[in-house]
């Protein structure tokens, strides 16, 4: 049994607690009296082979899968890249699934399968991700044919199922062909992550516009009516794994131990990795983090209709990882690692702030009070990944001119997204949409209504000037920043 | 529309390096003690075991290189057993009296196989090698399996590894011709690992055949189309025997001939390179 999260409450026993801010590993003095949120501990999976062959055989509301690949010529695996779960798994559960699948389908005799990658608007995944996401086999199987495809929003084949409140929704030719659409998903948060696979995923970009873009944020009823369009309309058998919390590989083992735990070993590791990136080039640091590899337990595998099985697995994943607050905090105090991907583990300012404000400040919820104060520990480097040229203009051009989310969508999508550089680089070169960028600018100033203030610990005071934030040296100073907001005493909660 | 920004807002200067290591070691000394235990806080409960990943990464035998001396061996799928932690019964085709051997030194050290007294190999956390077909197969082709390997692992609660050795059929012979101009290929896979326990005896035997069958006809096939002939309904193997499975794995496994001279023609230099005569 492993020990549950907890909120911890600083006294003058407790030693400093480790805060991350990109590569920055700093061991904090958060004050007395400021309340720590630890996540529980992880436990090793017991027999993850053992849960996937019992969801298959006995899914929820749904026929055995050997039955339904039985009466289906043509099959569809859809499976998740690699944003989720954040850091890379060490070893992929979703390989396991795929080729348990893979052999069922084997058995049924079918000869039309295929793999669809639900990239969205994200990069098309390159044939490295893929190895690491489906293994050797099945990539060796199927790649050559071309049958492992990234699915692309902006492709003209797309097939309308359709409609919701006079909008038209379109999705992957292929699911509209296959007999059976099989869903792999990893559930790393409490979040609806199957419905959010598809709806994201596998839909042209209007659809995924009209969900999440500006009014689809205000309007959740949107993705909920979209959502149960496909399910309805598709024959999508889901499996989900449930992961727990994630043991981190070395040598930055010792930032999933709990402070007053750490050994000798513990404790070396982390002068060590502080000295290494201090000293050793930028670029050095970076490599560090992206080779971070993560091993997460397999809590639970539930297969059957969709929606069932996004109900059980939320509840299966609240009560092995959610903690509860006992009163909302003042100060929500984040740290901002992972936020980019393997080639920008840093992550840029955009992404930063979408990490500690749509991510992690959304996840806690009521846990803040509205009228509070984020504190995000992160250096907003004016760095972007390679692989997101959209992003670099709209921080420059767009953001220089307004901040306003109105605005924005008025003024510059349609003339993003309709730029045929950036499509053709989306296209061609593994870049993210234009319009994804937008999205995330959307999400963040959302969940940024909560908050009287942010500041970032740290961080660039140009970069947190341009997202219309505020910078701070140190934690001590940021606290002075947030007094004007939360007065002299406030109730302060650190997410570890 | 244009923000103006406030002037003091500058972008931070590059950052200069600097020595950490001094005052996070005379940390480590204040404040952890030199890694003597911290007292727990209060209200935080009391550690059961550090978390920690017990499964590992599989890495490759240390002593695979001394074994091109005399041939080459490929090792593919270690992949498949990557973070399964612990003891495996090991199940492979029998085509020669040197597959133990090779494979004992070709699959990881860190499995420990054994291929002795396999209770006493087992309690000792030793993995083991088990040849299911008995005695090396006469023509090289794949025999019928007894029920040792999904006995053994169910009464052990064990995964059986599958593992297909390809090459070996005549290796012995083969290695004492001289003047071979190609050093024999030996190609060894491994498969999925198969939880036997919550199986019949005979259903799982069924099925590491079923596998190791698969890892031996991957030669000339993906994964995928392997399993689609040997588990779709009513689809049988083609079997090759007698001096067509000598032909066959020399054919496929020789290594690749030097540069032939430029006078050659492309036809008669494709037909020379043994690995391109099926396609």
């Amino acid at each position: 049994m492993p020990r549950p999260g907890f909120v911890l409450e600083i006294d003058e026993s407790t030693p400093a607690i480790l805060s991350i801010g990109g590569t920055q590993l700093q061991l904090q003095n958060y004050g007395l009296g400021t309340n720590v949120l630890y996540g529980a501990d992880p436990e090793p999976s017991s027999d993850p082979i053992g849960l996937l062959t019992a969801a298959v055989e006995a899914p929820l509301e749904s026929e055995s899968l050997a039955d339904r690949l039985a009466a289906c010529k043509s099959l569809t695996i859809v499976f998740g890249d690699a944003t989720t779960p954040k850091f890379p798994m060490k070893f992929d559960v979703r390989r396991d699934i795929i080729e348990h699948v893979l052999e069922l389908a084997a058995r049924a005799g079918i000869d039309d399968v295929a793999l669809l990658a639900a990239t969205g608007l994200n990069e098309s995944l390159t044939e490295p991700v893929l190895v690491s996401i489906l293994g050797d086999r099945v990539v060796r199987s199927f790649a050559p044919m071309g049958l492992i495809t990234s699915h692309d929003v902006t492709a003209s084949g797309q097939v309308t199922i359709g409609e919701v409140s006079t909008q038209p929704v379109r999705v992957n030719e292929r699911l509209v062909n296959s007999d059976l659409v099989i869903n792999v998903v990893v559930r790393d948060s409490d979040s609806p992550v199957p419905h959010h696979q598809l709806v994201s995923g596998v839909c042209d970009v209007d659809t995924i516009d009209y969900v999440y873009g500006l009014a689809g944020l205000d309007d959740p009823a949107r993705g909920e009516a979209v959502a149960a369009l496909l399910v309805e309309t598709l024959p999508i058998f889901t499996i989900e794994a449930i992961l727990g919390q994630p043991i981190y590989d070395r040598p930055l083992r010792f930032i999933g131990h709990r402070e007053w735990e750490w050994n000798l070993a513990d404790q070396l590791s982390w002068v060590a990795v502080r000295q290494i990136i201090s000293t050793a080039p930028k670029q050095a640091a970076n490599r560090l983090f992206s080779s971070l590899r993560a091993d997460y337990p397999v809590l639970d595998i539930i297969a059957g209709q969709p929606d069932v099985a996004e109900t059980q697995s939320r509840e299966v994943w609240r009560a092995a990882n959610q903690v509860a607050i006992a009163a909302p905090a003042d100060v929500l105090v984040a740290s901002v690692w992972g936020t980019g991907d393997w080639a920008d583990p840093v992550g840029s300012p955009i992404a930063a702030a979408h990490d500690a404000l749509a991510v992690q400040a959304a996840a806690i919820g009521g846990g803040v009070r509205e009228g509070g104060v984020l504190l995000a520990h992160h250096p907003l480097p004016n760095r972007f990944n390679r692989h997101n040229s959209a992003a670099v203009d709209f921080f420059a051009d767009v953001l220089s001119a307004t901040i306003d989310p109105g605005e924005i969508r008025q003024h510059y999508q349609d003339r993003f997204t309709s730029d045929s550089w950036y499509l053709e680089l989306y296209r061609a070169k593994d870049a993210y949409h234009p319009l994804q960028v937008f999205h995330q600018w959307y999400a963040l100033t959302k969940a940024q209504r909560n908050f009287a203030d942010v500041i970032w610990v740290g961080g660039d005071r140009k970069s947190a000037a341009v997202l219309g934030h505020r910078a701070a040296t140190t934690y001590g100073d940021a606290m002075e920043m947030a007094r004007q907001h939360v007065g002299e005493s406030p109730r302060i909660l650190v997410k570890r | 529309m244009n923000r103006q920004l406030p002037s003091w807002a500058a972008a931070a200067k590059k950052k200069r390096r600097k020595t950490t290591w001094p005052h996070d070691l005379r940390r480590v000394a204040t404040v952890f003690r030199w890694g003597r235990p911290t007292p727990t806080p209060k209200g935080a409960p009391k550690a059961v075991s550090k978390p920690r990943s017990k499964r590992r990464r599989v890495t490759a035998n240390p002593y695979l290189p001394f074994l091109h001396l005399r041939y080459v061996v490929q090792v593919s799928g270690l992949d498949e057993v990557a973070g399964i932690q612990g003891t495996y019964v090991i199940t492979s085709n029998h085509s020669s009296l040197l597959d133990a051997s090779i494979l004992r030194s070709a699959l990881p050290l860190a499995w420990r196989i054994s291929t002795k007294d396999r209770e006493i190999a087992l309690a000792a956390g030793r993995s083991v090698l088990v040849f299911p077909e008995g005695a090396p197969s006469p023509d090289g082709t794949l025999g019928s399996f007894d029920d040792g390997p999904a006995e053994l692992a169910s009464y052990y609660n064990l995964p059986v590894v599958p593992v297909g050795i390809t090459g070996t059929f005549n290796l012995k012979a083969l290695l004492r011709i001289r003047g071979l101009k190609s050093r024999p290929v030996v190609r060894v896979r491994v498969g999925s690992p198969i939880y036997p326990r919550s199986m019949a005896i005979a259903t799982a035997s069924r099925q590491i055949r079923a596998a190791v069958a698969d890892l031996v006809a991957e030669d000339g096939e993906s994964w995928w189309s392997s399993k689609r002939r040997t588990l779709a309904p009513a689809a049988e193997a083609p079997q090759v025997v007698g001096w067509r499975r000598n032909w066959y794995q020399s054919g496929r496994n020789a290594t690749p001939q030097p540069a032939r001279r430029i006078w050659d023609t492309a036809a008669s230099s494709r037909q020379d390179q043994p690995g391109r005569q099926d396609s």
